[in-house]
């Protein structure tokens, strides 16, 4: 009887379609196993490669920066107002005048060369005149230029618009949104550097060393400068020596490139720099 | 009381007054130097400006070899390039600075017959003065190594210390069909077979003191250590004893020589003197001892040994003979070098299988791995000024001779083409 009934459950297990299904089921999982591990089902992740720039940002300095942190106060918020009383002065009428004046000014001063400049933007008006009077192949040739040229401003616009799209389209977002640009310890209102940021970058761009020059990397040298109020370099001194002559020397160098310079601080100013290798590459 | 108090104030205040703001700078703008190499003008005699190029070419490679300067496009050089003048009143130091270059070198020749004069000078743009100037007498066929000895000299005046480029290089090339000695320059220029012993010669090493060369060769059959003056070409067989007598290093005062001999039946290393005596063992172990380099106040050596299983390096106190292990890493680690200021000890280690150099501190620290990438790099030395290593390296297919600075940057082929070319060797100043 238990034979018989193995028999049948034997049978019955040959016959049944569950087990094609089951042997099917298995066969596609280890299928999709193998293509799994072999990275063809895998999504391809590609990554969003754009290219990195190094740029040194040094913005001109300003009297009084803006905090860059966000947990400084509010004061930027006023920051955005105080820039726009310079609007109403731009669109207040003493602008125009200025255009006039000059004329006027180069009219006395030299009258004859004066005329040929006024004649000469007067040429193509008239030509544009006759050329819709007399529409002759020259002339339209003239117009077709015009044309081109529109189309030429047509396209840079087109351009334009399509970087002005392109920038509002950038997904990378500041750290912090809404972070005022400014300076660590800025308290003021304007946007830029700090004087000394600025200088700071001014010279280490004049400083030159190898670090194959260098047997050490614990060199260091502090240097008091003065300038003037128009940015000359009035003296310098220095106050403590590396001791090794190579850095020292780099270090005038330096300094000596900076006899006058191209931001002048507005009034008499005095500094101590440190120069040290802290962040000279390996 | 209060007076006390009021002066504590104003000193206070006055303290607080005469502090400036500091500003730190943590690193130069810029770390190389501009510099501005102007091809060399005819002062009178013949015009040769084969010999302005040649002096130009090797002045820009090795300059630019030393990682110290960025060298300015001479396309962009101004008229003061082609004036003649030598003086630092004659310079245009404006136009120089105009291009960003903060020295430039200037020069002269004069042809006369065979013989060439060149004068060279190396100025400062921003100080507006000379740095240096050297005048080089000698035949047209010197030009280059004129041209390497003032590399040598602007090095020197910039950083304290001469280059390295007026040396040369020993290396085995087997380009007859036999491994032999050659000779060459720097750049690789000038390649000049040494030997002619159709056989098999290896590991060459330079005196100290003269301008001779030991190495290793089968010429009798056997591996023998030979002697060879390169000037007079004079050669004798300095150590012939049974076995090995492979690995020759001349001490640093040049009187000694360590070298591996197996005459015991275990490869140990001896020291022997310049006539081939024997002076003393060194090593006194059941492993294999060789590759012996010297510490360059000659009191210790750097080997391999495989007495703790794997090939390492280990230092030996020569006089006192405590052997310390050097390395952990890797379990092949073969050929050191020990650098010319005995800061850093060149090896190469065998992993993935392939070689790559590294070096690290005698205390065994601070251990940095130098070359990447395919190929085998193997036998690290020193230039003499500790500068530059040079080593084999089959990157580009068949092995060849390559240099590059202590810190790995760098590299370039130097060897010729043609055969394989390995076991290079830097001389002292030529």
């Amino acid at each position: 009887m238990s034979n018989h009934h193995t028999d049948r459950q034997l049978a019955g297990y040959h016959h049944d379609p569950r087990f094609g299904r089951l042997l099917f089921a298995s066969l596609g999982v280890h299928l999709a196993i193998v293509l799994l591990f072999s990275g063809v089902l895998l999504p391809r992740f590609q990554r969003d490669l754009r290219p990195v720039y190094h740029v040194d940002l040094v913005n001109l300095p300003v009297k009084s920066p803006q905090a860059g942190r966000p947990d400084a106060r509010p004061e930027p918020a006023k920051a955005p107002a105080k820039p726009a009383p310079p609007e109403p002065v731009k669109a207040s009428p003493p602008e125009p005048p200025k255009p006039k004046a000059k004329p006027e000014a180069v009219k006395v001063a030299k009258p004859e060369p004066a005329k040929p400049a006024a004649v000469k933007p007067k040429k193509p008006e008239a030509a544009q005149v006759k050329a819709s009077e007399k529409p002759s192949a020259a002339e339209e040739k003239a117009l077709q230029e015009k044309l081109q040229g529109m189309q030429a401003r047509q396209q840079i616009d087109d351009m334009k618009r399509r970087l002005d799209e392109m920038a509002k389209s950038d997904t990378r977002h500041a750290s912090v949104p809404g972070a005022p640009a400014g300076m660590l310890d800025g308290k003021g209102t304007e946007a830029g550097s700090s004087y000394d940021a600025w200088l700071h970058e001014y010279l280490k761009r004049a400083w030159t060393l190898s670090r194959y020059q260098v047997s050490r990397r614990d060199l260091k040298a502090t240097v008091k400068l003065a300038f003037d109020a128009q940015g000359n370099l009035l003296d310098y001194n220095f106050i403590k020596k590396s001791g090794e002559e190579r850095f020292d020397d780099s270090v005038r160098k330096a300094i000596l490139q900076l006899k006058k310079l191209p931001n002048p601080p507005g009034s008499r100013m005095e500094k101590e720099i440190v120069f040290n290798l802290k962040d000279l590459l390996e | 009381m209060i007076r006390y108090f009021l002066l504590t104030l104003v000193g206070l205040a006055l303290s607080a007054g005469s502090t400036l703001a500091q500003i730190e700078i943590t690193a130069p703008g810029q770390q190389a130097i501009p510099l501005a190499v102007t091809r060399f003008l005819p002062l009178d005699g013949a015009v040769r400006p084969e010999i302005a190029s040649e002096v130009a070419g090797v002045l820009q490679s090795d300059l630019d070899l030393s990682g110290i300067f960025r060298l300015i496009d001479p396309a962009a050089f101004l008229s003061d390039a082609q004036k003649p003048g030598l003086n630092s009143t004659q310079v245009d130091f404006g136009q120089w600075r105009l291009l960003g270059a903060e020295a430039v070198i200037k020069g002269a020749y004069t042809v006369k017959g065979d013989q060439l004069t060149l004068e060279a000078r190396l100025f400062d743009t921003t100080g507006r003065r000379l740095l240096t100037g050297r005048r080089y007498l000698g035949k047209t066929s010197d030009a280059r190594r004129m041209a390497h000895a003032f590399a040598d000299e602007v090095l020197k005046s910039l950083t304290g210390e001469a280059g390295p480029f007026n040396t040369r290089i020993a290396y085995i090339s087997n380009k007859t069909g036999h491994k032999e000695l050659y000779l060459m320059e720097v750049d690789g220029h000038e390649p000049t077979r040494l030997t002619d012993h159709r056989s098999i010669v290896l590991n060459p090493d330079f005196s100290p003191v003269g301008k001779e060369l030991i190495f290793t060769s089968y010429r009798a059959g056997y591996p023998d250590l030979y002697r060879r003056e390169i000037n007079s070409g004079r050669e004798a067989r300095l150590s012939h004893r049974k076995g090995l007598n492979i690995a020759g290093r001349y001490r640093q005062d040049g009187r000694e020589i360590a070298l591996t001999l197996s005459q015991d039946g275990n490869s140990e290393i001896y020291l022997i003197g310049t006539d081939g005596t024997l002076h003393k063992r060194l090593t006194n172990d059941w492993g294999i001892d060789v590759d012996a380099n010297w510490s360059p106040r000659g009191d210790a050596i750097a080997f391999v040994s495989d007495r703790q299983g794997n090939p390492h390096i280990f230092i030996m106190d020569v006089v006192g003979g405590k052997v310390r292990r050097l390395t952990d890493a890797g379990k092949y680690n073969a050929t050191p070098a020990w650098s010319p200021k005995g800061d850093r000890i060149a090896f190469s280690r065998l992993e993935g299988g392939r070689f790559d150099i590294y070096t690290i501190r005698p205390d065994g620290s601070d251990e940095r791995r130098l070359t990447f990438g395919q190929g085998s790099k193997e036998h690290p030395r020193w230039s003499p000024d500790g500068r530059f290593l040079v080593y084999s390296s089959d990157a580009g297919g068949a092995k060849a001779i390559y240099l590059m600075r202590a810190d790995g940057t760098g590299s370039r082929r130097i060897s010729p083409a043609g055969g394989t070319s390995s076991h290079p060797a830097w001389s002292g100043p030529w």
